[in-house]
C-alpha cells in the first residue's frame, strides 16, 4: 500500500460516500450524544439528588445502577439494552434499535453525569452550607442558593468533558447499526474493503469533532471564569 | 437562656463529648477554653445542631430544639416497661432509675417497646416543648473560624440573603394562614438594605457592600461575618475560635468588634484561644478537658485560683 | 465565540437537512442496481401473518450491504435481503430488517429479540447445537467456491496445498474459512494459521501490509475484494469443500420449529423453482463484482435467456 494510492482511495471514497460520513454519521453522531448527554444531565441531577436523599431505597439503586454502569463496558451495555430491555418493556421490540441504542447511552451518561454532581457538590466547602444553615436557612434555600450554584461552576466544564467522551462512546453503538460515524465506517469499508482509508477517515472526523467541542468548551470556561 | 443539657457526642466510636451540661444566662459572656480535641468547638456546635448531639437535649429560651432525650426526665423513666418491669422484680424506685441511666437499658429499643404510657408522654413533652430548628437557629448568630462568607454573594448579599429568604417565608406563612400582611416582598429587601449599609457603617466597610468576598482581607472577612450574623438580630452570638485563622495583624479588629458587641450587652459564646481576650470579656471562664467540663468560674477564679492540674497545666502552657 | 457557535450550528442543521432529503441518483443508464431491484420489487412484504424480523450484518459484499442512495430498510441489499423479501412473501408476513454486528445477530436470535438471522451463516456443529438451523440454500459461488487470495506479484504461483509450505495464511474468525484452513493445513506445521481476524476488511489490512501473505475467504468476497483494490488476486488455489459447507443456513431460535418448518418449505421450493442464481448474480452486479454484461442482464436488468 503506497501513500500515493492511499490518498487516492480516499479521495474516491469521500467522492461516492461523503453524505454517508458528512452528513448521516457526523449527524448522528451528535445528535446521540446530545440527546445522551441532555439526557444525563437531567436524570443525573435526579440520581444525584436521589442518592443524597434520606431514603434508604433509592440510595441503593442509584449505587448499584452507578457501579454497574461504570463497572461494566458500554458494549455490554448495549446488547443488554437491545436485547433484554424489550423483554421488560414490550413496546421497544417494534421499535428501532437506535431507542433502545439511546436509552442505554442516556442511562450510561446519567451514572457518570450524577457522579459529577455529586463531586461538584462535595468539593463545595461544607463551611459554607453549615454558614447557611446557622443562620436559619433550610436545607433546601440553602442547597439552591448557597451551595448549587458554586457546584456548576465545578460540574459544567465536566459536563463538557463527558459530552466529549460521550461523542466518542457513541461510535459502540455502530454494534447495531444506528447511523452514527462509525457506523459510517462499516457501511463504506463493508462496500469497499478499504478499511484502512475509511479507518483514517471516520478517526479524522471524529478528532475534528472532539477537538472543536473542547475549544469551545475551553473558550466557554474562560469566559465563565471571567464572570465569575 | 441557652441551655445545654447531658450532651453526649460521639463521632463513630470516637467520644468527643461526653455528659456536658451548660446554661448561659441573659446578658452573660462565655469563654470556653482549652487544649484542641477537648471538645469545645464541638460543644459550641452542638449548641446550634450543627453537630446533632448522640444524647442529651438544647434548650434555647426554654424551647426544646433536640428530640427528647428520656434519662432527663425521670418521670418518662418512670413511664417505661424497663423500669416497670424492674420494679416489679423487687428493685426500688431509685436503685432502678440508676440502672436503666447507668446501663442505657431505654436506647436499643424501638420506640413503641416501651409501652404506651412512655411514647405518650414522650410525645407530650415534645410536642409542649419542641421548637423548629430552623426558627431556634434564627436566634443564634454563629461566627466561624474560616469566616464561611458565601462566595457567590456579594458583601451585601452575604449581609442580607437570611433576612430576605426568612423574611419572605414568614411573609408567605401568614398569607397561608390568612393574616393580613403590611409588609410587601419589596419592604423587606429595602429593610435588609438598609439594616446591611447600617451593619456595613459600624465596620467601616460601606464601600465594599458590591465586592466579592474573595476581594476582602481576613480581618475584613471576619467582621463581615459578625455582621452577617448580627443581619437576622439573633438573641445569643456563638464564636468559634473567630481569630484562629487570622494574620496576627487583623486579630485586634476583630477583638475589637466582638468586645463592641459583649459591651453592648450581647449574649455570647465564645471558644477561643486569645487567654486575655478570655480574662477581660468574660463572665464566666469554662475549661474543657476530654469531651467534659473540668473546670468553670470566673476569670479571676479560672486564670488564678483554679486547684484543676489540667486548667493549671494548660494555663501554665499558654499564658506562659 | 457566540458567532462560531452559531455557524456550527448552522452547519449542522444544513447537513441534517440535507440528510434528510438525500437524493436517488440511481437512474443512470449503467444502473448496476437494476437487476435486484427488478427482483426486490417483485417480492410482498406486507403479509398480513405478523412481522418477520431478520438480523443481519450488512457488511458483506455481496451477501449482504448498504446502498447509500437508498432510504430505510431499502438501503439494505444483497442476496440475502432478496432471500428475507421471498421469505416474508411465501409466509404472507410483513419484513423489517434488524441491521447489526455478526456477532450482535447470533444474540438477536438466541434472546428471540429476532425471528430469524440471514447473514452468510454456514454450517457448524457448535451452530446445530445451539440454534435452530435452516436446511441450506445456495449462495452461488460465495460459498461452494472456497478460495485463498494474495497480493497480485505471488498470484497464480499456489496451486496445491504443499506450495503453502513457509508461510502466513490468515480468515476471519469463527467463519467456514476457518474451519477449512484447519482441515487442510492443520497438520502441516510448516503452514502458519495463527492469524485470526475480526472482520474481513482488517484482514484484507493485514495481507496488504504483507503481515500475513494469504486470506482463506469465499469466493465471491474475494472478488468483491479486488473490485476495490487492483494489487489483490486469487492464488489459484481453492479449498476442497465438502458439501455440507457449500451453501448456507439460516439461524433460529432453538425450539422454533414452527417457523423453522415454514422457513424449510419456502427453501425447498426455492431451490426446485431455481431462484439462487439470479438473486446471486444480480447482488453480484449491485456490489460492483460483476457487470450486467458479464452474468447477462440486459440493461433494464432483466435476465437473458438462451
Amino acid at each position: 500500500m503506497t501513500l500515493g494510492s492511499f490518498l487516492t482511495n480516499i479521495i474516491n471514497i469521500m467522492a461516492k460516500y461523503w453524505q454517508v460520513f458528512l452528513l448521516r454519521g457526523i449527524g448522528y453522531t451528535l445528535l446521540l450524544s446530545i440527546i445522551a448527554v441532555a439526557g444525563g444531565a437531567f436524570f443525573g441531577s435526579i440520581f444525584a439528588l436521589l442518592k443524597r436523599s434520606r431514603i434508604v431505597v433509592f440510595k441503593a439503586i442509584i449505587s448499584a445502577i452507578v457501579s454497574v454502569v461504570r463497572g461494566t463496558p458500554m458494549l455490554l451495555q448495549l446488547y443488554i439494552g437491545v436485547f433484554v430491555f424489550p423483554m421488560i418493556i414490550p413496546k421497544l421490540a417494534s421499535l428501532p434499535y437506535i431507542y433502545s441504542v439511546t436509552i442505554v447511552l442516556i442511562i450510561n451518561s446519567s451514572a457518570y453525569v450524577s457522579e459529577i454532581i455529586r463531586s461538584g457538590i462535595e468539593a463545595v466547602d461544607p463551611g459554607q452550607m453549615e454558614a447557611a444553615r446557622s443562620l436559619g436557612l433550610t436545607q433546601h434555600t440553602a442547597m439552591l442558593s448557597i451551595v448549587l450554584p458554586q457546584a456548576i461552576k465545578n460540574i459544567l466544564p465536566a459536563l463538557g468533558n463527558e459530552f466529549i467522551m460521550v461523542v466518542k462512546e457513541t461510535s459502540l453503538a455502530s454494534t447495531f447499526f444506528v447511523g452514527e460515524l462509525m457506523t459510517s465506517y462499516l457501511l463504506v469499508k463493508g462496500n469497499t474493503y478499504l478499511t484502512m482509508e475509511c479507518l483514517f477517515i471516520v478517526g479524522v472526523l471524529y478528532f475534528a469533532l472532539t477537538f472543536i467541542l473542547s475549544k469551545g468548551l475551553a473558550a466557554w470556561e474562560r469566559r465563565m471564569k471571567a464572570h465569575a | 437562656m441557652l441551655e445545654v443539657n447531658g450532651i453526649y457526642k460521639n463521632f463513630g466510636d470516637l467520644q468527643v463529648l461526653k455528659g456536658v451540661h451548660l446554661n448561659v444566662e441573659k446578658g452573660e459572656v462565655v469563654s470556653i477554653i482549652g487544649v484542641s480535641g477537648s471538645g469545645k468547638s464541638t460543644l459550641l456546635r452542638c449548641m446550634n445542631l450543627l453537630e446533632e448531639p448522640t444524647f442529651g437535649e438544647v434548650w434555647m429560651e426554654g424551647r426544646l430544639m433536640t428530640p427528647v432525650d428520656p434519662y432527663l426526665h425521670e418521670d418518662v423513666i418512670r413511664a417505661s416497661n424497663t423500669f416497670k418491669k424492674l420494679v416489679a422484680d423487687g428493685m426500688n424506685d431509685t436503685d432502678a432509675i440508676h440502672k436503666i441511666k447507668d446501663e442505657d437499658l431505654l436506647k436499643e429499643k424501638r420506640k413503641g417497646a416501651e409501652g404506651a404510657e412512655y411514647a405518650a408522654l414522650m410525645q407530650k413533652i415534645y410536642d409542649e416543648n419542641h421548637i423548629d430548628i430552623n426558627l431556634g437557629r434564627q436566634k443564634m448568630g454563629m461566627v466561624f473560624q474560616n469566616f464561611n462568607l458565601f462566595n457567590n454573594k456579594t458583601v451585601k448579599e452575604n449581609i442580607t440573603l437570611a433576612p430576605v429568604k426568612i423574611g419572605k417565608q414568614r411573609l408567605k406563612a401568614a398569607k397561608k394562614r390568612g393574616e393580613k400582611t403590611v409588609k410587601t416582598p419589596a419592604d423587606i429587601e429595602a429593610e435588609a438594605n438598609a439594616r446591611a449599609m447600617q451593619l456595613l457603617e459600624r465596620i467601616g466597610l460601606q464601600d465594599k457592600a458590591d465586592v466579592y468576598p474573595s476581594t476582602l482581607s481576613g480581618g475584613q472577612r471576619q467582621r463581615v461575618a459578625i455582621i452577617r450574623a448580627l443581619a437576622m438580630d439573633p438573641d445569643v452570638m456563638l464564636f468559634d475560635e473567630p481569630t484562629s485563622a487570622l494574620d496576627p495583624e487583623m486579630v485586634g479588629e476583630v477583638l475589637d468588634l466582638i468586645k463592641d458587641l459583649v459591651r453592648s450587652g450581647m449574649t455570647s459564646v465564645i471558644v477561643t484561644h486569645e487567654m486575655g481576650f478570655a480574662k477581660e470579656v468574660s463572665d464566666r471562664v469554662i475549661f474543657m478537658h476530654d469531651g467534659v467540663i473540668a473546670e468553670e468560674g470566673t476569670p479571676d477564679q479560672v486564670f488564678n485560683h483554679t486547684k484543676n492540674p489540667r486548667c493549671k497545666e494548660f494555663l501554665s502552657k499558654v499564658l506562659y | 465565540m457566540k458567532k462560531i457557535l452559531a455557524l456550527a450550528l448552522a452547519a449542522v442543521m444544513v447537513f441534517a437537512f440535507a440528510a434528510c432529503g438525500s437524493s436517488k441518483d440511481s437512474g443512470t443508464a449503467d444502473n448496476p442496481a437494476a437487476a435486484y431491484d427488478k427482483y426486490a420489487k417483485e417480492f410482498k412484504t406486507d403479509g398480513k401473518s405478523g412481522t418477520l424480523t431478520v438480523a443481519l450484518s450488512p457488511d458483506f459484499a455481496p451477501m449482504e450491504f448498504y446502498d447509500i442512495a437508498k432510504q430505510g430498510d431499502d438501503a439494505i441489499v444483497g442476496f440475502d435481503v432478496l432471500l428475507a423479501k421471498y421469505l416474508a412473501q411465501e409466509l404472507d408476513m410483513t419484513l423489517a430488517l434488524k441491521p447489526m454486528s455478526f456477532d450482535a445477530c447470533q444474540a438477536a436470535v438466541q434472546t428471540g429479540n429476532v425471528d430469524i438471522a440471514i447473514s452468510g451463516f454456514s454450517w457448524t456443529v457448535e451452530r446445530a447445537e445451539n440454534y435452530e438451523l435452516s436446511d441450506w440454500y445456495v449462495a452461488g459461488d460465495n460459498e461452494t467456491q472456497q478460495s485463498i487470495i494474495c497480493l497480485k506479484e505471488n498470484a497464480g504461483k499456489f496451486t496445491k496445498p504443499e506450495d503453502f509450505k513457509g508461510y502466513k495464511i490468515g480468515y476471519q474468525g469463527a467463519s467456514l474459512q476457518q474451519v477449512l484452513v484447519g482441515e487442510t493445513f492443520g497438520d502441516m506445521p510448516d503452514v502458519d494459521t495463527s492469524y485470526v481476524f475480526v472482520d474481513l476488511g482488517t484482514a484484507v489490512e493485514a495481507l496488504k501490509a504483507k503481515q500475513v501473505d494469504f486470506l482463506a475467504v469465499a469466493h465471491g468476497n474475494g472478488e468483491s475484494i479486488m473490485a476495490n483494490d487492483s494489487n489483490i488476486d486469487f492464488t489459484g488455489f481453492d479449498f476442497e469443500v465438502d458439501d455440507i459447507y457449500k451453501n448456507n443456513v439460516c439461524l433460529l431460535q432453538k425450539g422454533n420449529t414452527e417457523l423453522l418448518e415454514k422457513v424449510n418449505a419456502a427453501l425447498a421450493k426455492a431451490l426446485s423453482n431455481d431462484y439462487y442464481s439470479g438473486w446471486y448474480d444480480a447482488s453480484k452486479v449491485y456490489a460492483g463484482v460483476s457487470t450486467l454484461d458479464e452474468l447477462g442482464f440486459d440493461d433494464e436488468g432483466n435476465k437473458i435467456t438462451e
